[in-house]
């Protein structure tokens, strides 16, 4: 046993791929679970599934204009063009929910599928577009640096994770949890009880806009990590388990910011282990299995689950 | 009372008409329907009023029209001399909503709830005054609400919850509480003892109550003032001066079928 433990650890310590994903990978999950303790109470689950899928719809669209606009072809261009994407979602399914037009759940469906298939559809452009470029000889392979493969987009690449996108983790992350606590207070009236919080001066459209944009800038940094599919995995799990475990919100908070990055952890060195290379996926395995061991532990406690 | 007014720079003049002036007020919804009717209605400060009428009346379209939630009515409303939403952002008016519809699954604590009463009033980043938790303390006292402060929502009894709502309510020190059914699906005894819990408030912070309810009987006992809303004020008098003509006219039921109003038979309202 403990020769596997030190096989696993002098991996973990030869190869910097994997450094680099836990030191991005912390950070994401611990943005994420910071805003899956609202996204649970305030049931935006759905809402956050709606928005991490649109980021799919993104990147199809980075990926087709790379072809034409060299100055798509950074990464950082791709990660701007989703984030506007992604806070375009946001905004429109904010927009959607809050009107009376549609039912909200309807209003998300439609926005998750719609995305989703633009997303394959331009990839599949794509690839027709740069087939003919490239025998025509206008562009080289080696022009476009790393493209995602499918698999990478729908179930993310952390252990290739660039310098550049461990700062961008991190700088994301950093801003997300700076705010919530900022606005702590108002975050969980609104949570609670948003047509009081509205009552007592809490400007709750701008509370609800402003968790929606956050969950969408999220969204960028947490597709590394584990894809699009699985984003909303981490809007969920962390607060969902975290609300098993304690009836104190400031407690809630910390228990699913801890059980993320214990999660990260051990998805991390499993995957190591196994030689497996979907981290991501793994990683969401852990904390489903952990929910599910600590449903089972807390269900016949008193606490209710949101 | 004139040092609160200090508080919120409110100068005397305009108070000189009591906590609530409503002159002529209507309302229609986008719709069309007219929800409220040509309303005339002076509240003293201190007074207890009971609004009272059927589902479907217009009694919280007036609760918003008070807390400055809906725009696009037409006539007067001035709350201590001062537009709904202003008056509601300084947490001159504050606001019980019914405590049967409330999530009790969030985990948060009976202080802490109460607290959230103060988060307009502190602004963002900013730690909540002092003086402001030691006013929420004496709410607490008075409330007894100290022995199940730490305990979460989830985890008292239904008159508790009631009156950290209504903690939570006189957090921001206001002039004036409105109170969306309050005794609603709460027992004889348990009215008595939020009767008994209200009385006490008032005589500790000195403010004007107004509650407003389908419950003509749960209403009628320590209200000061008692008004029937049907679209339009039909009443708003002494509770000794109503009579049960207006009510049938008001509920659109025979006299015959409240027996229990009038001042000769108030005493009998509950059988005990």
């Amino acid at each position: 046993m403990s020769l596997v433990a030190a096989s696993v650890w002098a991996r973990f310590v030869d190869f910097p791929f994997y450094q680099n994903a836990l030191i991005a990978g912390i950070p994401i999950a611990v943005g994420c679970a910071m805003l899956s303790v609202f996204v649970v109470y305030k049931r935006m689950a759905f809402i956050g599934q709606g928005i991490s899928h649109s980021a799919f719809g993104a990147v199809g669209l980075a990926m087709l204009l790379q072809l034409y606009l060299p100055a798509m072809r950074s990464p950082l261009a791709r990660d701007a063009l989703i984030a506007v994407f992604c806070v375009g979602a946001a905004i429109l399914v904010g927009r959607l929910t809050r009107g009376r037009r549609i039912s909200e759940d309807v209003a998300i469906g439609l926005c998750l599928v719609a995305t989703m298939a633009l997303g394959v559809v331009l990839l599949d452009l794509r690839t027709a577009l740069f087939r003919g470029m490239v025998s025509s000889g206008l562009i080289h392979q080696a022009d476009l640096g790393y493209t995602p493969s499918f698999h990478d987009i729908l179930f993310g690449s952390i252990l290739s994770v660039s310098r550049a996108d461990v700062w961008l983790a991190w700088g994301v992350s950093a801003t997300v949890v700076m705010l919530v606590l900022a606005f702590f207070k108002e975050l969980v009236f609104f949570a609670s009880d948003e047509e009081a919080a509205e009552v007592f001066g809490v400007r709750t459209a701008q509370v609800y806009y402003g968790l929606l944009v956050c969950i969408g800038v999220t969204v960028v940094v947490a597709m590394r990590l584990v894809g699009v599919i699985l984003c909303s995995a981490l809007l969920i799990l962390p607060g969902a388990t975290a609300s098993l475990w304690s009836d104190r919100i400031g407690r809630v908070t910390l228990i699913a910011v801890l059980f993320a990055a214990c999660s990260v952890t051990a998805g991390l060195f499993l995957s190591i282990a196994f030689r497996v290379v979907s981290t991501g996926p793994l990683i969401v395995l852990v904390m489903s299995l952990a929910f599910g061991v600590s449903y089972m532990l807390k269900s016949k406690s008193k606490l209710r689950a949101p | 009372m004139p040092e609160r007014h200090r508080k919120h720079g409110i100068s005397h003049e305009h108070v000189e008409g009591g906590t609530i002036c409503v002159e002529g007020l209507s309302y229609r919804y986008p719709d069309g329907t007219q929800a409220l009717e040509d309303i005339h209605l002076h509240v003293m400060r201190g007074v207890t009023l009971a609004v009272i009428g059927p589902n479907g009346a217009g009694k919280t379209t007036l609760l918003k029209v008070l807390l400055g939630l809906l725009s696009g009515y037409t006539g007067t409303v001035k709350i201590e001399g001062l537009r709904p939403e202003q008056a509601r952002h300084l947490g001159i008016v504050t606001w019980v909503p019914q405590h049967s519809h409330l999530n009790t699954s969030f985990p948060i604590t009976v202080s802490q709830l109460a607290r959230l009463g103060l988060v307009g009033k502190a602004g963002i980043l900013r730690r909540l005054p002092r003086e402001d938790l030691d006013y929420l303390g004496r709410v607490m006292d008075v409330l007894k609400l100290r022995q199940v402060a730490d305990r979460p929502i989830g985890r008292i009894s239904g008159g508790q919850m009631q009156r950290a709502l209504i903690a939570r309510a006189l957090a921001p020190r206001p002039e004036l509480v409105l109170l969306d059914e309050p005794m609603a699906g709460i027992d004889a005894v348990g009215q008595e003892d939020l009767r008994g819990f209200l009385e006490l408030v008032k005589a500790e912070f000195g403010v004007t109550l107004v509650m407003v309810s389908h419950d003509i009987r749960a209403m009628l006992s320590r209200s000061q003032r008692i008004a029937c809303l049907d679209r339009t004020l039909h009443f708003h008098d002494l509770p000794e001066k109503l009579t049960p003509e207006v009510l049938s006219e008001v509920f659109h039921v025979t006299p015959a079928e409240i027996p229990f109003v009038g001042g000769q038979n108030r005493g009998s309202e509950e059988p005990q």
